[in-house]
Order: C-alpha cells, then sequence, then structure tokens
C-alpha cells in the first residue's frame, strides 16, 4: 500500500533531480528498499511519507554524484515568451514546462534540490532543514541562488 | 532580485506589501513555479510498483528460500545452437543406449499437460454498511480500483464479479475512494512490507475448476 501511495511523489521528484527516467526509477525502487530494511529506525509511523522521501532525497545525492551532470545545451534553447502571452495548455505549453525542466537540470545540484524542495514539492524552510540537516538560512541562499540562476536561463519567461 | 520579491517568494511577505513591480514580478515567479510542477513525469512509470513489490518480496525471504527460488524459478537461459544441440543430442543416446539385454528403452509421459488456462469469474464481497462506494483493485489491475461493487438493496452488503485468470493475486477493497482495507474474508493475506497486508485469492482456473475465493 506505501509503495502505491508514495511511488508517483518520489517519482516525480527524483526525476526533476536525476533528468533520467531510469535513474528516478531506481531511486524510488531503492528508497522502498532501504526504507523496508531500516523500517524499525522510523521513529513515527504517521509519517513514513516524509521519512521515505528523505531517503529518496539522499538516494538523489548519492545518485548525482555517482555521475558527471548532463550538460544541458542552454546556447540551443530558444528563448520562452512571456506567460501572459500564451495559451493554457497546448503544445507551447508543453515547450514551456520541457524549458524550464532542462532549466532546472541546469543548475546545481544542491540548488536544483532545493529550488524542488521549496517550489515544487512545496515544503517550508524548516522542513527542508529538517530533512537535509541543513541550516535554514543555508537553505534559503541556494533557494535564492537558483532563482536568480533560473532567471538568467529563463529572462524571456517573466 | 529585489529584497521583497524573495522575502514574499520565501513566504515571508504578503503580495499586499509588495510595489506594483514587484508584485507583477511575483505573479511572473508563481506562473513559473506553476509551470515548474508540471514539467517532468506525472508519476511513476508503469510496471515500477511491481518491480518494488518483487524486490519487496524477495527482501522477506530467507537465504534458503531465495536459493530454492533461484533453482526452481523459471528463467532465460543463453545457450548457443550449436553446444544447445549437442547437448540435446548427448542426452538423447543416454536414453537409447542399450540396457542390460540389449532392449531399448524411451522415457514415458515426459510432456507436461497444461489444463485450466481459462480465466474465471470471482466474486467480491464487503460487509460495509457505511460506505458511500467500494471497489476493488489489486495486482491484477495494477492496483488500479477498476471493478466497482454494488449494493443494490442498501443492506451494507457491497459485491461484484470480476473475471480474472488463474494464479495467486493481491488485492484489497476500495472504500469511499480513499480507504484501502484488507478483505475480512480472505482466507490468506500477504504483508505490503510496511505494516499492512493485502489480501490474497488463489485461483486454479479451467472450466469448472474450483476458485479459492472468499
Amino acid at each position: 500500500m506505501l509503495v502505491r501511495r508514495y511511488k508517483d511523489a518520489l517519482y516525480r521528484y527524483a526525476e526533476r533531480m536525476t533528468g533520467r527516467p531510469d535513474d528516478a526509477a531506481d531511486v524510488v525502487q531503492q528508497a522502498f528498499i532501504k526504507g523496508y530494511r531500516s523500517l524499525d529506525r522510523c521513529r513515527d509511523p504517521e509519517r513514513v511519507g516524509g521519512w521515505l522521501f528523505r531517503i529518496a532525497v539522499n538516494l538523489c545525492k548519492d545518485q548525482l554524484k555517482g555521475r558527471a551532470r548532463r550538460e544541458v545545451p542552454l546556447e540551443a534553447t530558444e528563448p520562452i515568451r512571456a506567460t501572459r502571452d500564451l495559451p493554457e495548455e497546448g503544445a507551447e505549453r508543453a515547450e514551456i514546462r520541457e524549458e524550464i525542466y532542462r532549466a532546472l537540470q541546469a543548475l546545481s545540484d544542491e540548488q536544483r534540490e532545493a529550488f524542488v524542495l521549496k517550489h515544487v514539492e512545496g515544503w517550508s524552510y524548516q522542513e527542508m532543514a529538517e530533512k537535509l540537516e541543513v541550516s535554514v538560512p543555508a537553505l534559503k541562499m541556494r533557494v535564492h541562488r537558483a532563482r536568480d540562476q533560473l532567471q538568467e536561463l529563463l529572462e524571456h519567461y517573466r | 532580485m529585489n529584497e521583497s520579491l524573495n522575502q514574499y517568494l520565501d513566504g515571508e511577505l504578503e503580495a499586499e506589501q509588495l510595489t506594483p513591480e514587484a508584485g507583477a514580478e511575483a505573479q511572473a515567479w508563481e506562473a513559473l513555479f506553476a509551470d515548474a510542477r508540471q514539467a517532468g513525469a506525472a508519476g511513476a512509470p508503469v510496471g515500477l510498483e511491481s518491480r518494488i513489490m518483487d524486490e519487496l518480496r524477495a527482501e522477506r525471504k530467507t537465504p534458503v528460500a531465495r536459493i530454492v527460488d533461484w533453482w526452481v524459478s523459471p528463467r532465460p537461459v543463453r545457450v548457443r545452437p550449436l553446444i544447445g544441440l549437442a547437448a540435446a543430442a548427448a542426452i538423447g543416446a543416454l536414453f537409447f543406449l542399450p540396457i542390460g539385454d540389449g532392449v531399448v528403452e524411451a522415457p514415458v509421459g515426459a510432456m507436461t499437460t497444461m489444463v485450466g488456462e481459462q480465466p474465471v469469474y470471482v466474486q467480491f464481497q464487503l460487509e460495509a454498511p457505511d460506505a458511500a462506494t467500494v471497489a476493488v483493485g489489486g495486482d491484477f489491475s495494477d492496483w488500479e480500483a477498476r471493478l466497482e461493487l454494488v449494493d443494490p438493496d442498501g443492506d451494507g452488503t457491497w459485491s461484484g464479479r470480476l473475471l480474472l485468470p488463474p494464479g495467486v493475486h493481491q488485492y484489497m477493497f476500495l472504500v469511499n475512494g480513499t480507504d484501502w482495507i484488507a478483505d475480512p474474508l480472505a482466507e490468506q493475506w500477504v504483508e505490503d512490507g510496511f505494516g499492512n497486508r493485502n489480501s490474497v485469492l488463489a485461483i486454479t482456473g479451467g472450466a469448472g475448476a474450483g476458485s479459492l475465493a472468499p
């Protein structure tokens, strides 16, 4: 049941972090296996989702450490038009999301992790600090830098 | 990026506290965050859940059970055709070698006949007087609760039939679209690895074959 409940959320995060579907699937699989092996260390069964997520976050870190980050051909990226000029749905929207996805992959691992947790997963800085064991000011700095970087990469977006 | 915008995006300022220019920028950022949430995969690929469950089941097995599994589980074996032919010829030669007084013997009944492969209807039933909806999902439906049970007379007994292939299936009931519960009438369960139990259903197929459905 837990697998069914959390696999999608874990996969979405892992896929954004690793940029590779196969790696993301491996991360999710490993997260559940590690979770199973260390189930007795989960102090609060009510928060097993967060606990699994933390395992996945660490596995993503390991995954990214283990390989050189994918080069993103940003020079080939077409400028993104202003949001208000775009239709809500459709091919153009999908294209924009693809550009954002690629821009996320161009961030440093730490910046991407902080940005995704903050603005995609909707975590508070306090939650992030607890789960990543990084101070709130350090996390804010990472998120701010990520936003600055994205602003440059997606300058036509805004 | 100006400080007030950063503070707003960090959740430390209200939108009303921003200048009009910063407010417009904040809206653009919110749109970007929304697009970022939609970027990438919507969920895990099909088959990942089964893969994970297989791994978890393997984790639960003792070392001895794993060794037994390795020996008895079918697996593809890659053999060079030439070596395969040679091996087959050698085995064949063993059977046809003259034994004792020169009588030639051949194996009898070496072919296994598969019977009972037809899907069978399984009746699911759950007593849930307070439920608004009840459905069934399991590994046969990739855990999508596709079969909706019905309670036509409103007595709280929900039931429905599903055509399932022979084999061992895990399933659960989805009550009110939110609560997954095990079948209290199931004779067998299997741990899902995280403290919950899936109900288990074993079906022998074929015309007139029995089902161990609850």
